[in-house]
């Protein structure tokens, strides 16, 4: 992680975001820098959001991983969680005291990509019926894959 | 295999459904709340009355709803450019339904499922028992409303280039349509201009798209 969260700067730019959006406009018209910014802020915060979520993502690949539930159970779950991590990252943005309270643990960006990578995965599986050279990863793909993502992300788990 | 020309962004004008030859008249169809609740008899999506009127501007926007052998069919042209949404792809993808607002079936909690055989997981998606094709009907209908929203951007990119990175297959070339209010991302692959999958970006994928044109 190279970028600082900058909280004060990070509130400023979505009092901005949310003024101009009031006045049916948009800061990715006004200032495409300042969007730029600001997205760069949210992904430290979603960063956080995920790592703060680390043992229930954990343990859901590791369900997956140790085929107590299947891929679709697993997607179905996954994008569930990934949805309320959203909901999480909308309520913060509107609510600046609470944003303003958060902390940003510097293992977080090490952890997130690895939630987007299998974000990635999902998204990627495609079905034995669909030929094989069409997009996607096959299920023995995506069960190798998960299995080394899961190894990664266990040492996150005491932490 | 077809492609757009180059990379263009484009903003455009609401929608019209003048309805062209061949299409549904798409009577009186679907439910307006996103609940799949509604009209179990008819699954046909309706789209709302200010995607209806004829345009008045120079680009045509327009709404084509066809049956074929009981699958629902979406042709959506947005600012001239044809767009396709297929039922059996909106089935695969229906676990983003929710981000268009979509309600999944109480019969989709995930309770519920794990309640079933192995075998039933499988054909879960693919069957209009468990999930009703007026549910897929309403996803298809958002994902329409989505194309032809104003605020709704196009742009020529890629879907996959990370997966291509780590080993996947080859990314694809196609065509983002992302609203920033929504934040809301359709991609259509340029191989037939088909619908290939639709959800709400986080943040990361936010970024991956407008720095490289790119998500997943």
């Amino acid at each position: 992680m190279t970028k600082k969260f900058n909280k004060v700067r990070y509130i400023e730019l979505l009092k901005k975001y949310q003024s101009l959006q009031s006045k049916h406009s948009s800061l990715w018209q006004e200032d495409d820098v300042e969007y730029s910014e600001l997205l760069s802020y949210g992904v430290i915060l979603e960063n956080q959001i995920f790592y703060s979520r680390r043992h229930d993502y954990i343990a859901l690949i590791e369900k997956y991983v140790t085929k107590e539930i299947d891929s679709l159970l697993l997607r179905l779950e996954f994008f569930q969680m990934q949805r309320e991590d959203r909901k999480i990252i909308k309520d913060l943005e509107k609510n600046f005291e609470r944003l303003s309270n958060v902390s940003i643990d510097s293992k977080s960006g090490e952890f997130s990509p690895l939630i987007g990578d299998i974000f990635d995965a999902c998204e990627a599986l495609k079905c034995d019926s669909e030929p094989e050279e069409a997009y996607g990863i096959t299920e023995p793909q995506f069960r190798a894959f998960l299995e080394k993502t899961f190894l990664q992300m266990q040492k996150y788990s005491d932490e | 295999m077809p492609r757009r020309p180059g990379h263009q962004t484009a903003t455009g004008m609401s929608g019209s459904n003048p309805d062209p030859g061949g299409g549904s008249s798409n009577p009186g169809l679907g439910s307006e709340d996103g609940s799949c609740s509604s009209n179990p008899t008819n699954p046909t999506p309706k789209f709302a009355p200010e995607l209806s009127h004829q345009n008045r501007k120079k680009k045509k926007n327009s709404v084509e709803v066809k049956i074929i052998n009981d699958q629902i069919n979406l042709r959506i042209t947005r600012d001239d450019m044809p767009f396709f949404i297929d039922e059996m792809t909106a089935r695969k993808k229906i676990y983003h339904a929710p981000d268009f607002g979509v309600e999944l079936p109480d019969n989709l909690d995930l309770d519920y499922v794990k309640s079933l055989s192995t075998k039933d997981r499988l054909e879960y998606l693919s069957n209009p028992d468990i999930l009703p094709q007026e549910c897929v009907g309403e996803y298809m209908k958002k994902l329409g409303q989505h194309l032809l929203n104003p605020a709704t951007e196009i742009k020529t990119g890629t879907l996959g280039g990370n997966g291509a990175a780590k080993g996947w297959n080859e990314s694809i070339t196609g065509t983002h349509t992302f609203n920033k209010n929504t934040r809301n991302d359709v991609f259509f692959a340029d191989d037939g201009f088909k619908f290939h999958t639709g959800m709400e970006l986080n943040p990361g994928q936010r970024q991956d798209l407008k720095d490289n044109n790119n998500i997943l």
